[in-house]
């Protein structure tokens, strides 16, 4: 019998920028690939986010930051994280992040950084290749 | 059941009888793929289900779009908090028939209980349910029943016509309006109006809730009743917290009589035969689906179409086919 | 002279599928009014009456400009917008501008401040002095100051949710130099609801977050007339995904609940619309970006004059100030967005701005550095100063097409205001996040036409350049991670200095008042900053009585 386990995205606003036009337009995004996805709303602490993904049970986390703590906030959100047992959920970031970021970023355990223009095939596509990898 | 499936599973199973809220969002995440995902588990978790029955009381809420059920849903959260229980909440969205995806926002509103470690929310794509929950809400319900919460709060899909699936899930049904459908109340449909057995009437400082208050209580009168119990109608201000306690007073009273004059088993027997016949008839369907090519078959489903053989004659076909 | 230079040596595909398939490219305005193919003739205006549309310039209904002569004597003010780091490295920078002889002052705050957030709250920590500067206390403010005088400068700042305190801080750090505030001069934007719908710095719910705005201009109305106390914005709503259209049309939305809202208290129309001032966005698309212009100035003084019955001329201007659309500028090939930069700086000129504030070419991935912020400057005043286009009061009035675009700019503006009026006005509208809803979905419309070529982004959708490397040697802005650190500490040693007993009775004063509707806040406000309370704990005062803004579910 075919039954397909769904993938299951929460989308995030980290801090308190309230710049979310790039989160609600990736909402709308996945929703149309096919995804089940949960938008936080603004201004959430790493600690809601992680809870959040716990009681989701979600497969993805993507973070949506534009007010330049990205590096700093992405290692607290991943530190917590990791303290609700999520240590291997995909993580990825979208917004205005400089390139000499992206491997400190991908240091601390984000699998993917979208800045502006990144097309939503090529999202959904990353997400769907680390999404199978994880669940083996 | 494929590798990583059998380790959620167990992990789940044994984080969940540790109490830990992890186990019970992987548990959840199963019974949602598919049923028989659901039957491994319950055969195993079986004891705590059967301990938990009693205690814990589910109320559905449901209402057109924009009335504030998640922001009521949250109110009423905080007052059951105060008083120290432990709360599940289960927040239905549509998914989308064109992509299968969905959008689920309800619990943006229940932020204030993000951290509290006594309450846990959920989020539930309809996932072609059309009664306003989703097909496995009823698993979701009965995990989270054996996880031990007092209350489970559920929140249907407002999208207005045929949300009744609630009254055969839940033992209470609080029915959420806002002042502007009192225009619309003689033309409502007329299965919310009795599938309630609490109404409110939130938003109330706008123009019109008085109106409403007191055509409900017309409406009321003239309606057929599912029981002794006389539905009661509160207005609230969810989004100050206004009138929540006055909501959940009038639940734990319903819950009383529900359990005084045996109305609550009565309930919860319609809704044992009820699911009886879901899990049948998905039986079915699914042994259908999987058989459906085999030719000898085409030829009997023409004849029962036809009325030249019973129904029987087919079920029987079916279940006894390799 | 044919060009020695192929496109494989410049990186660019041979072929082109945008180039190549032109059908495949609508042909719409920004906001998505579909351009004809035929060309625009005479018969297109058959009936249009030039005295009604337009009028003089300098007249009413103001259609091409509210000065006479517009820019031959007023170019219009080429504003800077940098802010940036601590209280010390904000006064650096107004030092340095102030002795350049520039007077106005854009004044960016970070987060924390702008959300009534304590620096040293886990959820503000981070971002301490980082998008502007951090002004907890009255002595922040007047740290900035030092050494500036404030009756000589005139501060434009973007607070908004807490724009009471930061009026608050302001008048007393002028104060404190012997300034009046009669005397203070300078802009706060004060506008709420457009926080709720677009930007995201909300604190309180619509309804006491309008009343706020309302006692900050009902204040400067009797005490600080040289002060503008409120610029309402269209620009975050466009940014946030409306169409340029309804930015305006929100914009209108919103500016009558304020004016509303002062009025109600028993002031006429002509003491409070004179004080208004708009932000509006500036597009690629610049005939657009004119004709919206034009028509939203038609449109202001038609509702000022008709629905208000304002009988003051200052009342019928709509003023603003322009600023260019950052969400139009690319990460790819970012050098590109300099000519972008230069169409919004026409637009906002040919639709006759009184100021003008345009995004650095970096601004798609970063805070823009020196040299990207230098270039802007520049392309303003190459359009200012070189093209001729100040030359001309209103050079595209009587074009067929931009006539006509402006026509239908005003119609359509007019029609969503009037859907607004019948779903119960703004704030109703606001609170069932019908707005929002709106907003949201044509980002996401106009997301998927980029990508799907039907909008065309050079360097995004077609004459992409494949080995940039991502623009991986870009200079980018360094943040000094220690600002936040030494504005907490300095923050901690006033906690210690304050008179507790004076702080808490204003703080007790102010939730009183907080509850009686019929009170200003701006005196209460006042007496906390002065005892030293914080923006964060004034705000958690207010909270407490005003409750939090929580947007509604789904997207």
């Amino acid at each position: 019998m075919e039954h397909s386990r769904h993938t299951r995205v929460l989308v995030a606003k980290p801090g308190l920028d309230g710049h979310d036009r790039g989160a609600k337009v990736i909402v709308q995004a996945f929703r149309d690939a096919g995804m089940e996805v949960i938008y936080t709303g603004l201004h959430q602490t790493p600690q809601q986010i992680a809870r959040v993904a716990m009681q989701e049970d979600v497969d993805v986390v993507g973070l949506s930051i534009l007010s330049g703590t990205h590096v700093a906030l992405c290692q607290v959100v991943m530190d917590e994280l990791r303290a609700q047992g999520l240590g291997n959920v995909v993580v990825f970031v979208g917004g205005t992040v400089p390139p000499k970021d992206v491997p400190k970023l991908k240091a601390i355990g984000v699998k993917e950084v979208f800045g502006a223009g990144s097309r939503f095939d090529d999202i959904v596509q990353s997400i769907n290749t680390h999404v199978a990898t994880r669940r083996g | 059941m494929d590798h990583n499936t059998t380790d959620m599973l167990e992990v789940g199973i044994r984080e969940f009888r540790a109490k830990q809220e992890r186990g019970l969002a992987r548990l959840i995440t199963l019974v949602e793929t598919s049923p028989e995902l659901g039957n491994s588990i319950f055969s195993r978790i079986g004891e705590s289900l059967a301990q938990s029955q009693s205690q814990c009381h589910v109320i559905g809420f449901t209402g057109p779009p924009g009335a504030g059920k998640s922001t009521l849903v949250n109110a009423v959260t905080a007052v059951l908090r105060g008083e120290g229980h432990r709360v599940g909440i289960i927040a239905v969205d549509p998914t989308s028939p064109f992509s299968g995806g969905a959008m689920l926002g309800d619990r943006i509103r229940m932020e204030r209980h993000y951290l509290d470690s006594g309450v846990f929310i959920r989020s539930l794509a309809t996932r072609g349910g059309v009664g306003g929950l989703s097909p496995a809400t009823k698993d979701v319900l009965k995990l989270m029943r054996a996880f031990g919460f007092d209350y489970i709060l559920v929140e249907t899909v407002g999208v207005g016509q045929t949300e009744l699936d609630v009254m055969t899930a839940v033992d209470t049904v609080v029915v959420v309006l806002v002042p502007e459908a009192g225009d619309s109340i003689q033309t409502m449909k007329a299965g919310l109006m009795e599938i309630a057995d609490v109404f409110v009437v939130n938003k109330a400082d706008r123009p019109g809730s008085e109106e409403l208050r007191s055509s409900l209580r017309v409406m009321l009168g003239l309606a057929a009743k599912r029981g002794p119990w006389e539905p009661l109608v509160i207005t609230t201000q969810a989004d100050k917290d206004i009138g929540s306690g006055e909501v959940l007073e009038a639940i734990v009273r319903h819950a009383e009589q529900l359990r005084q004059t045996g109305e609550l088993e009565v309930r919860r027997a319609l809704r044992e035969e009820r699911e009886l016949l879901d899990l049948v008839s998905a039986h079915i369907i699914n042994r259908w689906k999987a058989l459906k090519d085999r030719p000898e078959l085409a030829e009997l489903a023409s004849q029962v179409i036809c009325r030249r053989i019973g129904v029987d004659r087919f079920l029987n076909a079916i279940a006894n086919l390799a | 002279m044919t060009s020695t230079i192929s496109n494989q040596k410049l990186g660019l595909p041979e072929v082109d599928s945008a180039q190549t398939n032109p059908s495949s490219r609508a042909f719409l305005t920004r906001s998505g009014i579909e351009v004809p193919a035929e060309p625009f003739t005479a018969e297109t205006l058959r009936g249009w009456d030039s005295d009604l549309k337009l009028g003089e310039p300098g007249k009413y209904p103001y259609t091409r400009g509210i000065h006479a002569d517009m820019y031959r004597k007023r170019p219009w003010t080429i504003r800077h917008n940098a802010g940036f780091g601590s209280g010390e490295d904000t006064n650096a920078l107004f030092k340095y501008l102030f002795n350049s002889g520039l007077t106005g002052l854009n004044l960016a705050m970070d987060l924390p401040t702008q959300m009534g957030i304590e620096p040293d709250d886990p959820r503000g920590q981070l971002e301490v002095g980082r998008v502007g500067a951090a002004l907890s206390t009255l002595e922040d403010m007047e740290r900035l100051y030092d050494g500036i005088p404030m009756d000589q400068v005139s501060t434009s700042t973007a607070h908004n949710g807490l724009a009471i305190v930061f009026l608050a801080q302001y008048v007393l750090a002028a104060q404190g130099q012997g300034v009046p505030p009669s005397a203070i001069r300078g802009t706060v934007q004060n506008d709420i609801l457009k926080e709720i719908l677009a930007r995201g710095t909300y604190i309180f719910p619509p309804r006491p977050s309008v009343r706020l705005a309302g006692d900050v201009i009902e204040w400067c109305i009797n005490n600080a007339p040289k002060f503008n106390p409120i610029s309402v914005s269209a620009c975050h709503m466009q940014q946030a995904g409306a169409t340029h259209i309804q930015s305006f049309a929100y914009t209108f939305a919103n500016a009558q609940v304020y004016l509303d809202e002062v009025i109600r208290r028993g002031y006429s129309v002509d003491q409070v619309a004179p004080l208004f001032s708009f932000l509006i966005p500036t597009t690629v698309y610049f005939f657009e970006a004119a004709a919206n212009h034009r028509a939203a100035r038609r449109l202001w003084a038609s509702i000022l004059r008709e629905k208000y019955g304002a009988k003051d001329p200052r009342s019928w201007m709509f003023r603003a100030a322009t600023a260019g659309d950052q969400t139009e500028l690319t990460a790819a090939q970012p050098l590109n967005n300099l000519a972008r930069i230069t169409l919004h700086c026409l637009g906002a000129a040919l639709g006759g701005s009184q100021s003008v504030i345009l995004a650095a070419y970096d601004e798609a991935f970063d805070l823009p550095t020196e040299k990207s912020f230098r270039a802007t400057l520049m392309a303003q005043n190459i359009v200012q100063r070189e093209s001729g286009v100040a030359d001309v009061v209103d050079p595209l009035a009587g074009s067929y097409y931009v006539e006509w675009l402006t026509d239908r700019s005003e119609q359509e503006m007019r029609a969503i205001l009037q859907k607004i009026a019948d779903t119960g006005g703004m704030v109703k509208a606001i609170e069932e996040g019908i707005v929002q809803r709106d907003i949201a979905h044509h980002a996401y419309e106009e997301e998927r036409s980029i990508q799907s070529g039907q909008k065309v982004r050079v360097g995004v959708n077609c004459l992409v350049v494949k080995d940039e490397g991502g623009g991986m040697e870009q200079e980018t802005f360094n943040f000094d991670p220690d600002v936040g650190r030494r504005h907490i500490e300095r923050l901690k040693e006033i906690r210690l200095q304050r008179d507790q007993d004076s702080l808490t009775d204003s703080l007790k004063a102010l939730k009183k008042a907080a509850a009686d509707e019929s009170q200003n806040l701006v005196p209460h406000v006042m007496e906390a900053v002065r005892c030293m309370a914080t923006g964060g704990e004034i705000a958690g005062v207010l909270r407490e009585v005003f409750g939090t803004y929580k947007p509604p579910s789904g997207v």
